[in-house]
């Protein structure tokens, strides 16, 4: 054994040895500024193997064989270079890469310079994620891509963004984008059992992350055939680099608050408003001689004569912790490239009861096998505890205790929380249940690919992701839920299956220096599964015992499985001629078992032409014009998110208290078939002065037929809606970006400004208005925009009696106090005029700052709770504070009307409770500090970054209600722009430290 | 060559993987059944049947609304609403609104209902045997008779035993919608008069179909009371007597609480049947939901308490009547107050009629009409007033009425009476548009035919 050692260690120093007899070159890599670059890489051309890289003060030693004449050095950033080698010390100085033109992005099944591209894609790369506490990695697509519209809906913790690539280009069928990572289309559908939707891409690490492409148009997108509509986001995770191992940690920790609180009455004011209110009621109709003894019958409690002054408006919220740890390990040779990353990120959210941890690692390996093959995958495995937080609509909705009078206290008199409130004391379900959504996710994927001539490359993907959601709930003996049946607990067990493999061939060539020629050819096929069992129990034997192992009755248990399948087959063809003029056309024929046997395939063709204007003779030598492009694209694309079995007609199993029956439940139409949308985009890109200024223009018109439709129909026939494609709509809009570089000195200062207009219309409903009405005023009709609001107009206050007044007709000359006499109306649209962001970069020296704004303007929103908490004492939710404005006798001009108890005196659903939603606001400021490399280097550190960064820093907005980004989604998707005790935004300030060893 | 071998081999696998994909597209829905197979066999039927009363169990009809909405729209110096939900409020008002969300769901679902039952009925020439199909078949025109019968009384005005009744009604669905191709885009409103004779003709087909079977007193005692509704007393007399002498039905007198905590008991000629795994609900729906307000065992609050006994109503009992001391309690749960202990356990069978009402109905109608057919009016109310602990009267309608009331308070009966007895309810009088549900609006954009009632 230890001569096998010894051996080992002599043929060491025999190569040692035998290299030492070449000759050694030594040298340093700096920026044109003469700075270090560290981590550049250096090797010999023609020898890939021999290879260095430069140390933390740029300086390199490489060993080299004596007829070396050239070296490779390339840094990420930094244009690449090949230097000769002229003597034992040579020096490189690396420019900075000129990213807008040489950039190779990620396009559908494969990658494609920038510059050839016809397509409409926006892109957001990892340094757009960086320093920022973000919640989910969709997030950072917001206020930087143009044309992708986004709303977080919710300050909750791990719910469903609503993502808007070009507008609403379906009704009934789902409107959010496809999301393929790596290659492979991922389940985003909400696995739980909450009408508001819980986010599976929360589960992906957002430090993994190396880019995220959005495709818009059909050139970029009509290649992911039926579920293109919506545009497709191409996730490219972190892969391991050639080089010496890289050790990178990072951890961040800070505070979060809500972005804001609302002001609600306190007791004095509280009862001042009531007893008007209970007075102008003739206490309730004669029934009571006062105040006290109305407020005593109807609550059961003699609150009304205590002294308490509770603040349940802001019992909800709390300050928010979060933190981060993150470690990634990189690197590898020119054979196999590794990266090993970990995350732990443990968010505790503003809302009571609320708080998201994820932990996840990842392991990615690429190896090259021979010249001819190289495989490689990932695998990532996360986990997360969520800790939800009932939805908008339930009484222990935290944001519903501001509905809760300040004379009723929070604790009753033995310190127990009170539970003889007027609506729900929605503490008791926290303090007395547990509600737990643990999800783990699996994400992996595998490639191959073999280069079977050089112009022939045959690649093989296959991804799965799995994804398990475990909802365990416990609400204990005094809870509203669990008190009644002495505890009641469920257990909800999904899993969702999800298998895809990708096989194509692609063929590149250039003919006769001028003809270049990309052909790809392919075949995909996914399966996706959906299985759940649940099981809830009532019965225990007391709070302590919380599993259902424990409970005396089984009172439901049910089992789900549910799948569907893609096979698809996708050819493309990129045609460039002179470098100049660009061709492309693709086509995909999807066929899948969600429609009927025969409307079962599908065919989605696009083309598109590009004219690189800058490379003709006539523009080439602009000293001021570096770059011009116009390119056009047209194609169609599908939608087929709607049920997986939508076209049949079903019955399921049902219990009538013991007796097994069966029910139908949905009328399905046999001819079911795919959502088709046409798309018409024309792009200009440009670039001034070596793009020190550039930009991208861009006009598109989307026109979607055979609406996959869920048409009301009369109840009368036993079924109220049935899905079919009805229907006809259309986005057109306007894009524009622009990207300047004002400083490019010692100090830097850059800046980029997106924004976007979309007009969405509603051309042909066949059925009727879609009008779900209730507490909400979102309708879907012919001639108007999705979702746009509609019901009574709000006139204002009578200042004679004090009477709400409603506009009779649309003319708004006309009032009448009787509500069911005014006519609906169009009242409002929830839809934006226009949207988009504003970031400025700066640095100097070793400092920098970043700040991002984001801003949405025209459109409207709605307070659904309105008619409970600004509705002039109309019940005995506690108002926001304006309503103390309320009509009396002397105080006759006003907007509110007079406080009569019960009588819904201007608290029905009307323009009363809209608003402009319009904002402006700090998304992120990060401010940051490298450390000096002379100062970190005696510690052996390759770089120390510390910083400071903001989220949701401060918002501008008239909007009088919590947070103008909102939108509850239990309501139903026709209901945009709703408020409905929606929590806010979180405003999250952290510090941080990034290390690299 | 080594390349071209390659080619081939690359090719191979992708027409390999394309060849066997072409079958996964063939995916049958594993937790529901194609209609083609729904309906094949007599069990088919039966499901489907035992389905509709799934329908008429929900909070929609029977496990809530069919009783409740009648009380709580009736609810002047009986019923206080105290509740959050802004639409049973508005029916307490009266003001409702024509999007009211449970003016809609009643109404959609008892369209589901007449739906399944009409499926049924056209699915029987699958069932052979024909004792079961004649069973199958009355309890599906049953269904659909009590479900007209239903919502001709909410949504529409009153039947006037004196009038034409050419008012407009509800649309009368005879027809199964089983495909795309059945349904009807456009339906106009029946009058009332043609709804109550198609009601009428339902149960008369429905008791025939039933006679081997005692279900059929379940059709002959909502028979009974159309009749009555109509003011056809007569009648409504007869058939009340019939299921009085004839059904194995009979008052419990040891507990006026028994009806109503015993399932199948003998007083329930039809309920609604709920166990811990099918019920109207226990947070959001239910009965018990609304109306209950106590402390279980183990500390926990049984119910919302939305729904209390007015104190008008409260002291308009007589001395030591049970239905006062016993039926009604205060509650110590989430609201105080006083409640009905009718509706009190979430998981109960819900009595949706009880003989006791039978006895009202002969008493009524043999009163007015001055005959004592079976009974004097005396001896069944006499009966029902030893039963609650009180004396004998001689009856007065006015007695008799009273005494309904009280015997059948919160079950669902006061709208219907008062507007049968011409009383008002509060300030509005018994055919105030006002005590009309609207038609829901979603239903009169989706369909054309209808015309919505006065006052909305």
């Amino acid at each position: 054994m230890k001569k096998l050692l010894l051996s080992f260690f002599l043929s060491f120093c025999v190569i040692s040895f035998a290299f030492a007899q070449e000759k050694v070159i030594t040298g340093k890599v700096t920026t044109p500024n003469a700075e270090p670059i560290p981590g550049a890489s250096i090797s010999v051309k023609g020898s890939p193997s021999i290879g260095t890289q430069t140390d933390a003060a740029g300086m390199y030693r490489l060993s080299v064989p004596a007829n070396t004449k050239t070296l490779i050095v390339s840094f990420i950033g930094y244009t690449g270079k090949e230097v000769a080698v002229t003597g034992a010390t040579v020096n490189v100085s690396l420019a900075e890469e000129n990213t807008t033109l040489t950039d190779v992005v990620v396009v559908a099944y494969g990658t494609q310079s920038k510059r050839d591209l016809t397509g409409s894609q926006a892109r957001v790369t990892s340094a757009d994620m960086k320093d920022r506490p973000l919640a989910t990695v969709e997030s950072a697509l917001q206020g930087k891509a143009p044309g992708v519209f986004i709303n977080s809906s919710s300050g909750k913790l791990g719910q469903a963004l609503q993502i808007r690539v070009r507008g609403i280009s379906s009704i009934s069928a789902n409107n959010q984008p496809l999301f393929v990572i790596d290659g492979t289309p991922v389940i985003t559908d909400a696995l739980g059992t909450y009408t508001e939707p819980d986010n599976p891409l929360a589960a992906i690490n957002p430090e993994d992350i190396e880019s995220m492409e959005v495709l818009k148009d059909a050139a970029a997108a009509a290649i992911y055939g039926a579920r293109a509509s919506n545009g497709v986001v191409l996730i490219t995770t972190k892969k391991g680099k050639e080089g010496k191992t890289n050790v990178d940690f990072g951890y961040y920790a800070g505070f979060s608050d809500p972005t804001k609180k609302n002001q609600f009455l306190n007791a004095a004011q509280y009862k001042q408003l009531m007893e008007e209110s209970f007075k102008n009621s003739d206490y309730d109709g004669g029934s009571y001689s006062n105040s006290s003894e109305l407020w005593e019958d109807y609550t059961g409690t003699t609150d009304w004569d205590g002294n308490v002054d509770a603040d349940w408006a802001n019992a909800a919220f709390r300050r928010g912790h979060t933190q981060q740890y993150n470690l990634n390990i990189n690197g590898g040779d020119a054979k196999t490239k590794f990266m090993l990353s970990g995350n732990y990120n443990d968010n505790k959210g503003i809302i009571i009861g609320n708080r998201y941890v994820r932990t996840g690692g990842r392991l990615s390996l690429d190896h090259t096998v021979s010249n001819l093959l190289t495989v490689g995958g990932n695998i990532n495995i996360s986990k997360v505890d969520n800790y939800r937080v009932s939805n908008d609509n339930a009484f222990s909705n935290p944001l519903q205790l501001n509905a809760l009078p300040p004379i009723q206290s929070i604790y009753d008199a033995s310190g127990e929380l009170n539970s003889n409130t007027v609506y729900y004391n929605g503490l008791i379900d926290l303090a007395n249940g547990s509600n737990l959504s643990t999800t783990y996710r699996t994400f992996a994927t595998a490639f191959a690919s073999l280069k079977i001539t050089p112009n022939l490359v045959f690649r093989s993907e296959y991804g799965f992701d799995f994804n398990s959601l475990e909802e365990e709930l416990y609400l204990g003996s005094k809870t509203q839920d669990g008190g009644g049946t002495s505890g009641y607990g469920s257990d909800y067990n999904a899993k969702s299956i999800n298998f895809n493999t990708n096989n194509t061939l692609t063929y590149t060539k250039v003919f006769n220096e001028k003809h270049s020629l990309n052909v790809l050819g392919g075949f995909t096929f996914q399966e996706a599964e959906l299985r759940y069992g649940t099981v809830t129990g009532t019965g225990f034997p007391s709070d302590k015992f919380t599993k259902i192992a424990s409970a005396a009755t089984i009172s439901a248990g049910s089992s789900f499985e549910s799948r569907y399948s893609f096979v698809s087959y996708l050819a493309r063809v990129n045609y460039k001629y002179a470098d100049k003029y660009l061709l492309s056309a693709s086509i995909r024929t999807d066929g899948s078992s969600r429609f009927g046997s025969n409307e079962r395939y599908g065919t989605f063709p696009a083309a598109s032409i590009g004219w690189i204007a800058s490379e003709e003779d006539f523009l080439k030598s602009s000293t001021w014009l570096s770059n011009l492009k116009l390119r056009a694209s047209y194609g169609l694309t599908g939608n087929a998110e709607i049920g997986n079995f939508a076209s049949r007609t079903l019955y399921g199993g049902v219990n009538y208290a013991g007796t097994a029956g069966t029910l139908p439940n949905q009328l399905g139409d046999p001819n079911l078939t795919w959502e088709n949308t046409s798309n018409f985009n024309i792009g200009l890109d440009f670039g001034i002065l070596a793009d020190r200024i550039n930009g991208t223009v861009e006009v598109y018109k989307k026109k979607t037929r055979d609406l996959l439709l869920s048409v009301p129909i009369p109840a009368t026939n036993g079924f109220s809606s049935i899905v079919q494609n009805i229907g006809d709509l259309e986005n057109k809009g306007l894009e524009l970006s622009l990207n300047t570089k004002n400083f490019v000195g010692e100090f830097k200062w850059s800046t980029s400004f997106n924004i976007s207009f979309n007009r969405n219309k509603i051309l042909r409903l066949a059925g009727q208005p879609i009008y779900p009405g209730g507490r909400y005023i979102g309708r879907i009709a012919e001639g108007e925009p999705y979702g746009y609001f509609y019901g009574k107009a709000y006139a204002g206050v009578d200042a004679n009696n004090g009477d709400a007044l409603y506009y009779l007709d649309e003319s708004h000359t006309v009032t009448t106090n009787v509500y069911s006499s005014a006519k609906d109306q169009k009242i409002g649209d929830p839809n934006p005029n226009f949207y988009g962001g504003f970031g400025n970069r700066f640095s100097y020296k070793n400092f920098d700052l970043d700040i991002q704004t984001q801003f949405v303007s025209g459109n409207d929103i709605y307070n659904a709770a309105g008619g409970f908490q600004s509705a002039n004492g109309d019940y005995f939710d506690n108002q926001t504070i304006d309503q103390m404005n309320y009509w009396t006798t002397s105080n006759r001009i006003t907007s509110i009307p007079q406080p009569r108890f019960g009588a819904s005196n201007g608290t029905r659903p009307s323009s009363r409770y809209i608003q402009d939603g319009s904002y402006l606001r700090v998304k992120n400021v990060i401010f940051g500090y490298n450390v000096p490399k002379s100062f970190i280097t005696k510690y052996k550190l390759q770089n120390l970054r510390v910083y400071a960064s903001a989220q949701n820093l401060f918002t501008i907005t008239g909007y009088n209600g919590y947070d103008p980004e909102v939108n509850t989604t239990f309501a139903g998707s026709v209901q945009l722009g709703h408020d409905f005790y929606t929590p806010p935004q979180a405003r999250t300030i952290i510090f941080g430290v990034n290390v690299g060893f | 060559m080594k390349n071209y071998l390659k080619n081939i081999i690359a090719g191979g696998l992708i027409i390999l993987s394309i060849s066997s994909c072409k079958k996964q597209l063939e995916i049958e829905p594993k937790q529901s059944i194609s209609s083609d197979v729904a309906l094949s066999s007599p069990s088919d039927v039966q499901n489907a049947l035992t389905g509709a009363f799934t329908v008429l169990a929900s909070g929609d009809l029977y496990g809530t609304n069919l009783i409740f909405l009648p009380d709580i729209y009736a609810s002047n110096s009986y019923l206080n609403w105290t509740g959050t939900f802004s639409t049973y409020r508005d029916i307490s008002n009266k003001s409702i609104i024509s999007t009211n969300a449970d003016v809609l769901r009643t109404w959609t679902s008892a369209y589901k209902a007449i739906n399944v039952a009409n499926t049924v009925i056209s699915a029987l020439n699958v069932v052979t045997d024909p004792t079961a199909r004649s069973t199958i078949e009355g309890k599906a025109l049953f269904i659909r008779g009590i479900m007209h019968f239903e919502l001709v009384r909410l949504y529409a005005l009153p039947f006037d035993a004196t009038g034409t009744n050419n008012n407009l009604g509800v649309p009368i669905i005879t027809k199964a919608v089983q495909t795309t191709d059945d349904i009807v885009y456009s339906t106009p409103r029946n009058t009332v008069s043609e709804v109550y004779t198609a009601v009428e003709n339902d149960l008369k087909a429905s008791i025939t179909k039933l006679a081997s079977v005692d279900d059929k007193y379940a059709s002959m005692a909502f028979l009974a009371r159309v009749y009555l509704q109509e003011g056809k007393y007569a009648l409504a007399r007869d058939m009340a007597n019939d299921i009085i002498t004839n059904s194995p039905y009979s008052l419990i007198t040891s507990s006026l609480e028994a009806p109503f905590r015993t399932k199948k008991s003998s007083e329930g000629i039809f309920e609604i049947a709920q166990n811990e795994q099918s019920n109207a609900g226990t947070s959001n729906d239910g009965l018990a939901t609304f109306y209950a307000s106590y402390q279980n065992a183990t500390g926990g609050d049984v119910g919302r308490g939305d729904a209390s006994v007015n104190i008008n109503f409260y002291n308009s009992f007589e001395n030591g009547d049970k239905r006062q001391t016993e039926l009604i309690y205060d509650g110590d749960g989430a609201k105080a107050g006083k409640f009905t202990k009718k509706w009190y356990d979430y998981f109960g069978n819900i009595p949706v009629a009880r003989i006791t009402e039978q006895y009202l109905i002969r008493a009524e109608c043999n009163f007015r009409l001055g005959t004592t057919i079976g009974a004097t009016p005396a001896s069944d109310i006499n009966t029902l007033r030893t039963r609650a602990g009180l004396g004998n009267v001689v009856p007065t309608l006015a007695i008799i009425l009273n005494e309904r009331e009280k015997e059948l308070d919160y079950e669902g009966f006061r709208l219907h009476d008062y507007k049968r007895t011409k009383r008002s309810i509060g300030s509005f009088a018994y055919n105030d548009p006002k005590l009309v549900f609207p038609i829901p609006d979603r239903e009169l954009s989706a369909n054309k035919g209808l015309v919505q009632n006065a006052g909305y």
